[in-house]
């Protein structure tokens, strides 16, 4: 089926035909539902009311709002007109919508509710509703006039202001990417995916968005991400599937222990514990003691529950033993928005310990002598938008560099093992990179100060905060309160989650820059905690 | 509205437990991010645990707001009162 997909919207327009009457999206409130006859109608009609703006072919259309039934039906309209869909997400700072809109130089903004004043607010664009597209009185477009290399979609991977970086995808190499996922892994219709993650991310847009839709499933919205709200809507919505994140998953995990110790399934002083000692105090206990957990789980997210598939971050090794024995299949999966984004996916139970799966059907991984994963398919992307060198150094006789190290094992498992850029990947999934956090924490109390990723106990890094004292009598309190002051100061997602003091001199390059690298190596010789 | 001195002292308990930090230390109109280094997803627990505890359902375009006990007080008493402002 996936072969007659030539651009992105085919998917909306084989599934009209293919799966018509079927619930395509819905929202969490049960309010706003769209059948894949409706969706296709309304990603025609709106095409013709973005192409009614005068807009040339493959300008570029800001998407600034929150994972919705609007949302994926925007982005759908946007590629089917021949435009360029810039995704970013809704909760993302009015200043990081402008930049992104003027780095983009986008010619419109698509934009929801809460995000709608900040949109109106960037100037010489035009700024539209959900409502404003889909008015009536605009001719809808039947057919795409968008070619199958032309990009789809320029996707930011870089959060700051101050140094964009978007990836520029194109309908191929998103079709190829969705094709590979599809042979190994197919939604099947009446399968029902629970979105919880923003699908201006590559991960959600292909795995959450579109292979879903092109497989005749349905899409239900979480909106907001109250555990115990998406526990209600899994159990309501017959929900099958979630993709997640980490730290997500151990929200959710919790709010499951709270209605299981409140229900009397298990003691109260479970609450407490960690997942390390619940994962062990379940393995110790016997076969119908274990048969009661799972029933009691299974009443609590719905007996149609069954896969949870975490992608962005490493899974911490206790969920690997816990989750198929309560009853939930774990998959995991590597990529990168650069690869398109997909790269390896398995089941957890089949997968040797450590490893991210196999490599996905069309797609070539090897690990060069320096230990990086280099990647080759139709889904690498075109490359960063204006950014010729950027893409130069990444892309190299048509294999993408990913800055990660691994390994691939005999059987053909791949291991990431490490990263060779600096930056960090926290336990939700956000990038973010020693330059962009060191400006906020100067003082007068450090003689010098960077910032490392230590090694945290679910395997994912955590940004920490290394000062050489500027004296040696001041106190560690002193510092400490210095560190604190300065981390309320900073934007959220660039704070430091805590600080070390570093005992002697930093070690430095003979211009005297701090040398992360041998400073992360000596901390995590000492055995630094996160 | 006077603000009812139980169900802040409640909403209080409920920080304290998510947080694992003593709350009744804080001011009501301190932010919880500043002042108790609470996370988004501690955040999210505590409006889980506020809606549980309360038998309540937050406002969605509001959850982003509610980042103090004394917010998140008033909300819940504007809410049992059946309606919002």
């Amino acid at each position: 089926m996936t072969r007659s997909l030539f651009t992105l919207s085919d998917i909306a327009r084989t599934g009209a035909g293919r799966f018509r009457n079927a619930t395509a999206l819905e929202d969490a409130r049960g309010t706003h539902r769209l059948t894949y006859g409706e969706l296709w109608a309304c990603v025609q009609t709106s095409a013709g009311v973005l192409r009614a703006l005068g807009l040339a072919p493959r300008d570029r259309v800001l998407l600034y709002m929150d994972g919705s039934p609007d949302w994926i039906t925007a982005f759908l309209s946007i590629v089917h007109a021949g435009l360029v869909a810039v995704p970013i997400p809704g909760q993302a700072p009015p200043e990081l919508a402008r930049a992104a809109a003027w780095y983009a130089e986008v010619k419109a903004c698509v934009c929801g509710e809460s995000t709608r004043d900040a949109g109106s607010r960037i100037s010489a664009v035009r700024c539209l509703t959900p409502a404003a597209l889909v008015a009536s009185d605009a001719s809808p477009v039947p057919v795409t006039t968008a070619t199958p290399d032309a990009t789809a979609v320029l996707v930011f991977t870089s959060g700051s202001t101050s140094n964009p970086r978007a990836v520029a995808l194109s309908h191929d190499n998103l079709l190829a990417n969705l094709r590979s996922l599809m042979e190994v892994r197919r939604a099947r219709e009446g399968e029902a995916l629970l979105s919880t993650l923003p699908p201006s991310h590559a991960f959600e847009l292909v795995a959450g968005q579109l292979a879903p839709l092109a497989a005749g499933a349905r899409i239900v919205y979480a909106g907001t991400l109250l555990p115990n709200r998406l526990v209600e809507l899994m159990r309501g919505r017959a929900i099958t599937r979630i993709l997640s994140v980490p730290s997500l998953v151990e929200v959710l995990a919790r709010e499951i222990l709270g209605i299981l110790t409140a229900g009397g399934t298990i003691e109260s002083t479970c609450r407490e514990s960690t997942i390390e000692d619940l994962a062990s105090a379940f393995r110790r206990m016997e076969p119908p003691e274990q048969g009661r957990i799972r029933r009691a789980v299974r009443n609590c997210v719905g007996p149609s529950f069954r896969n949870l598939v975490v992608g962005g971050a490493a899974l911490g090794p206790v969920w690997a033993d816990l989750l198929p024995g309560i009853g939930i299949e774990l998959e995991v999966g590597y990529g990168l928005t650069e690869a398109g984004p997909i790269v390896a996916v398995g089941f957890e139970a089949e997968c040797p310990s450590g490893s991210v799966g196999r490599p996905l059907p069309g797609i070539s991984v090897r690990v060069d002598v320096h230990g990086e994963i280099l990647v080759r398919s139709e889904g690498v992307m075109q490359g960063y938008f204006k950014d010729a060198a950027g893409s130069a150094a990444a892309l190299e006789d048509g294999w993408l560099r990913t800055g990660d190290c691994g390994r691939l094992d005999d059987e053909g498992f791949l291991f990431v093992t490490g990263r060779l850029k600096e930056a960090i990947v926290t336990a939700s999934g956000e990038t973010v990179y020693p330059d962009e956090i060191e400006p906020f924490y100067s003082s007068a109390l450090f003689a010098g100060h960077c910032v490392v990723p230590v090694r945290g106990r679910d395997g994912n890094d955590v940004p920490t905060l290394v000062v050489e004292p500027a004296s040696t009598d001041t106190s560690d309190a002193e510092l400490q309160q210095a560190f604190l002051a300065l981390r309320a100061a900073a934007p959220p997602r660039l704070r430091a989650a805590s600080m070390v003091r570093y005992a002697g001199r930093f070690p430095r390059t003979a211009l005297g820059k701090i040398r992360r690298r041998a400073l992360a190596d000596s901390l995590a010789r000492e055995g630094v905690p996160a | 509205m006077t603000r009812s001195p139980h169900i802040e002292a409640e909403v209080r308990a409920l920080i304290s437990e998510i947080a694992r930090q003593d709350a009744s230390l804080i001011r009501s109109d301190e932010d919880l991010v500043e002042r108790l280094g609470v996370d988004s997803l501690q955040g999210l627990q505590i409006l889980a645990g506020v809606e549980k505890h309360f038998d309540v359902r937050l406002p969605d375009d509001d959850l982003v707001h509610l980042r103090t006990v004394g917010r998140i007080a008033d909300r819940v008493q504007q809410l049992q009162h059946g309606g919002r402002s």
